[in-house]
């Protein structure tokens, strides 16, 4: 996994057009929930890269800026070690390039690698962070990245940007080596003396020594190649071992060999799998990630109608009201037991030659057989917190054809005086008025 | 092997819809005191990916169950032929307009439908009921009977009795106030109807349970994008002159109200759709917290922390900071970076308490000024936002699908509906505090706010 992966799926993560049921669909079609996540979102990401995606310079910007490390790096070389035959190479300007800033870069280095949070606002990363927003848009998933990802990244970059210079300084040196030469010598304002000087490069080379003694400058030769500023011509002591001056290049070599570059390449390496952690760290956790994985893994539970729900259009309508009537034909009672009935009459003084029970577990045929009784008024108790079904209704259908008039009377419960609801009268009224009965009236 | 199905039946005005409605989670069931309101019987199948594991039926109500009765009882049958006669029925009717709602219900049992037979027990038991449980027994089907309370009354023990003769299996349930808990019940009680259904009725009992943790988990999302986006939002406003005048400040204060208000509204509405209250989706955008405001002193002092609970979580986190500068110095600051970070915190938290809107002048040296309000410094609007979404969300999880009236939500008598505890503020400062910063909060954080919303949501 690169940073272009983790680019690609923030890119496509921004700009992907399914929908939640369509991600789980992919998912059970290949089987992913077996799969650890990381590898899900690597499937996913290489079956969707019909999404037309962004391209970062990045790439070309980030070779571009190795290409002008390593010519700097050349270039150094040639300028350091630009010898005329006059003078000899002062091998302290090389030293301070190949070791001394290397060693104190790679220090930082370091610290920047293992305490990020206690160095990395006092590191270029965070000027080069905020650099790298100048170039690419807000929108950009560079941009976007997470912090700590982009500062390991930023690391990463400088390392290998570092490399590559040392390894042009490198080659350089090799290059003007084979092709010229060289007389190095040492000088320095500093009064350092030749021990001084010979017991610190000792220390340098402690490193390569083992492998290579013979890179080690002896102490003669640190003696006879101090040179002094003053004097128009080089002492002839130094004219007399001209030749020696040559062996310097096998330190040079060796200590530009291990500070700049061997060094640099481990911290390389150590920057390059602190980035891959934070890589693998960010791409689990790419904004939409969360929410992917989630659609991808989590069942599609579903509890609702597909089809839409069909009700029947209800009108208001009214039922003419019955005044004050004191004698009835028939009192019947629509699931009301005889004594329920006798109760009633009793209760709200209702006076009629027959009471009768209907509806309830009356069978038709009962049923019938009272219709036929029928004539004149009839009063109709109900209970109001029943709704009228259409049974209610076939029967007042046969009603009126033995009837003048019928009075339908929704009451309350016995405990409350049978005294209704008003809501539920009103439900009555409304599903008979629906009817348009010519003979039916309502008693509230 | 084919899916459990499940019919509800019953009178007319029963509260069949409303069972539905609950059970299925789904609060587009029309539900209406007009009889008659369910015409075509409707399907709320429990799918997972797609694979139906149940299906329940809402049916219109029965409207000539003695006649159909009458009919079944004019052919002299054995027990084990009922059922053929019952399909004969529905086989001679299916065109005849009469017995319209009869045929709809009857479908999906003969088709091998349990029958869950509905009955409102705050109304008295009357005989009209037994001819339609007379026709459910001819049907030999799997049955229970499910006992409605519409209203306070109860006729319960008149409503056992009856039922008795019919079910084996009767049992309470009520959709306006019934939970989670009382959801599973039922479920396996409907799992005991027959064997075979067993499995996937037990299946479906973890598929729910599973469904209310994605929906608490969604909304909790939710909960925390609001708050990283309300927090970090800005608001700006080009000026003219060298200095803005009090109306531009106004002004900007106005916008930069609004767009939170929407914000939150915006979240809301989401929430409901997560919650499957998407009816409320109409009504939401006037009536949550219809006359606490967003940036009013009611809402700070409901859903808000107080001064003291400010001031020792802002302290404590300033604390926190503080002591990151004493262990970068091993100590050596005598956690003095601990002291003045506690301060700085406390004092920052508790001065700003009834300061919402700072706005900023930018610009000034580029030539093109602007005023600019935002990210929210106050440290206790994001306990006020989070208050009002903790609330608004318990509230609508405990509110019934099966309910059609508007969603009021009251404040407990105008007291705290949350109280978090210390340590939930400190672990909530800190993400505030992110939130805050010019960067914003990341998705990782993000992620570990919403867990802790979670937390408190369950």
């Amino acid at each position: 996994m690169n940073l272009q992966d983790y680019l690609k799926l923030s890119y496509l993560l921004q700009n992907d057009p399914t929908n939640k049921e369509q991600k789980r669909a992919f998912a059970l079609k290949h089987n992913l929930q077996e799969l650890p996540k990381k590898k899900q979102l690597l499937f996913w990401m290489q079956h969707h890269s019909d999404i037309q995606e962004k391209k970062e310079p990045l790439k070309t910007i980030t070779k571009i800026l190795l290409f002008i490390s390593f010519v700097c790096g050349f270039v150094s070389a040639v300028a350091l070690l630009s010898y005329s035959g006059a003078k000899p190479v002062n091998v302290v300007y090389f030293f301070t390039i190949a070791v001394l800033i290397p060693l104190v870069s790679i220090f930082f280095s370091l610290f920047g690698l293992f305490f990020p949070k206690l160095f990395a606002p006092l590191f270029f990363t965070t000027w080069m962070q905020q650099l790298l927003s100048k170039f690419f848009k807000g929108e950009s998933p560079l941009i976007q990245m997470p912090s700590q990802l982009k500062y390991r990244y930023i690391l990463f970059i400088v390392q290998q940007n570092a490399l590559l210079f040392s390894i042009g300084l490198f080659l350089g040196f090799l290059a003007l080596i084979f092709t010229q030469d060289i007389a190095f010598a040492w000088s320095s304002t500093i009064a350092i003396s030749a021990e001084s000087f010979y017991h610190f490069l000792h220390t340098l080379a402690f490193a390569f020594e083992p492998f290579c003694p013979q890179s080690v400058v002896s102490l003669e030769l640190i003696e006879k190649s101090h040179y002094f500023r003053l004097g128009e011509h080089i002492s002839p002591l130094m004219q007399q071992n001209a030749a020696l001056f040559g062996e310097w290049w096998r330190f040079l070599a060796c200590s530009t060999l291990f500070y700049a570059i061997f060094l640099r390449l481990v911290l390389l390496l150590a920057s390059y799998l602190q980035f891959q952690k934070s890589l693998k760290n960010a791409f689990l956790q790419t904004p939409g990630t969360a929410k992917l994985l989630r659609a991808m893994n989590e069942p599609i539970i579903s509890t609702q109608a597909h089809d839409q729900e069909q009700t029947l259009p209800t009108q208001k309508h009214s039922l003419p009201k019955e005044d004050h009537k004191e004698h009835y034909y028939a009192l019947l009672g629509w699931a009301y037991s005889k004594e329920e009935l006798l109760l009633c009459s009793d209760t709200l003084n209702i006076h009629a030659d027959k009471i009768e029970s209907v509806g309830g577990n009356k069978t038709l045929q009962e049923e019938s057989a009272i219709i036929a009784q029928m004539q004149e008024s009839v009063l109709l108790l109900t209970k109001a917190w029943e709704v009228p079904t259409m049974e209610f209704i076939d029967f007042i259908e046969d009603l009126q054809a033995n009837t003048s008039q019928i009075t339908i009377y929704p009451l309350g419960y016995a405990k409350e005086n049978y005294q209704p609801r008003v809501e539920d009268v009103t439900v009555w009224e409304a599903k008979i008025a629906t009817q348009n009965f010519q003979k039916v009236r309502i008693k509230v | 092997m084919k899916h459990p199905t499940f019919a509800v039946v019953g009178h007319p005005n029963k509260g069949k819809s409303s069972i539905v409605s609950a059970l299925s989670l789904d609060d587009s069931v029309a539900i209406s005191n007009i009889p008659g309101t369910t015409h075509i019987k409707r399907s709320f199948p429990l799918t997972v990916d797609g694979v139906i594991i149940y299906e329940l039926f809402d049916t219109p109500g029965f409207q000539r169950a003695r006649r159909l009765l009458a009919w079944l009882e004019q052919h002299e049958v054995s027990a084990d032929k009922k059922q053929d006669v019952v399909s004969l029925f529905v086989k001679e009717h299916k065109n005849d307009p009469k017995f319209h709602d009869e045929i709809e219900l009857l479908e999906p049992i003969l088709a091998g439908a349990g029958i869950i037979y509905v009955v409102d027990a705050s109304k008295p038991y009357s005989s009209e009921y037994e001819a339609e449980m007379e026709i459910l027994r001819w049907c030999n089907q799997p049955s229970m009977a499910l006992i409605n309370h519409i209203d306070t009354n109860d006729y319960t023990a008149e409503w056992k009795r009856a039922l008795g003769h019919y079910f084996k299996l009767i049992r309470t349930y009520n959709p306006m106030q019934a939970g989670f808990q009382e959801h599973t019940a039922i479920l396996e009680s409907m799992a005991h109807l027959n064997e075979d259904w067993t499995t996937s009725l037990k299946e479906s009992i973890a598929l729910f349970k599973r469904y209310h943790t994605q929906m608490l988990q969604e909304s909790s999302h939710t909960i925390a994008k609001l708050l990283a986006t309300t927090i970090h939002h800005k608001e700006k406003l080009s000026i003219k002159s060298e200095e803005p005048t009090i109306q531009e400040e106004q002004q900007l204060i106005e916008h930069y109200k609004e767009k939170l208000r929407q914000l939150e509204r915006k979240s809301y509405n989401k929430i409901a759709t997560i919650l499957n209250h998407s009816h409320l989706n109409e009504t939401i955008f006037e009536l949550p917290f219809e006359d606490i405001d967003l940036f009013s002193k009611e809402s700070a002092s409901i859903f808000g922390l107080s001064k003291k609970e400010l001031l020792v979580t802002t302290a404590t986190s300033g604390a926190l900071s503080g002591a990151g500068v004493d262990l970068l110095f091993a100590g050596h600051t005598g956690f003095l970076g601990a002291a003045i970070g506690g301060i700085i915190g406390g004092v920052g938290g508790y001065l700003g308490f009834e300061e919402i809107f700072k706005t900023k002048l930018l610009g000034r040296r580029i030539g093109q000024k602007y005023l600019q309000i935002g990210p929210m410094q106050n440290k206790n609007f994001p306990y006020i936002l989070l208050g009002r979404a903790l609330f608004y969300t318990q509230k609508l999880l405990h509110f019934s699908h099966a309910k059609r009236e508007t969603f009021v939500l009251e404040e407990n008598g105008k007291k705290r509906p949350h109280e978090l505890s210390e340590s939930n503020r400190k672990k909530l400062e800190k993400y505030h505090k992110l939130m805050r910063s010019k960067k914003g909060i990341e998705e990782e954080k993000l992620q570990e706010y919403a867990d802790l919303i979670l937390e408190l949501l369950e």
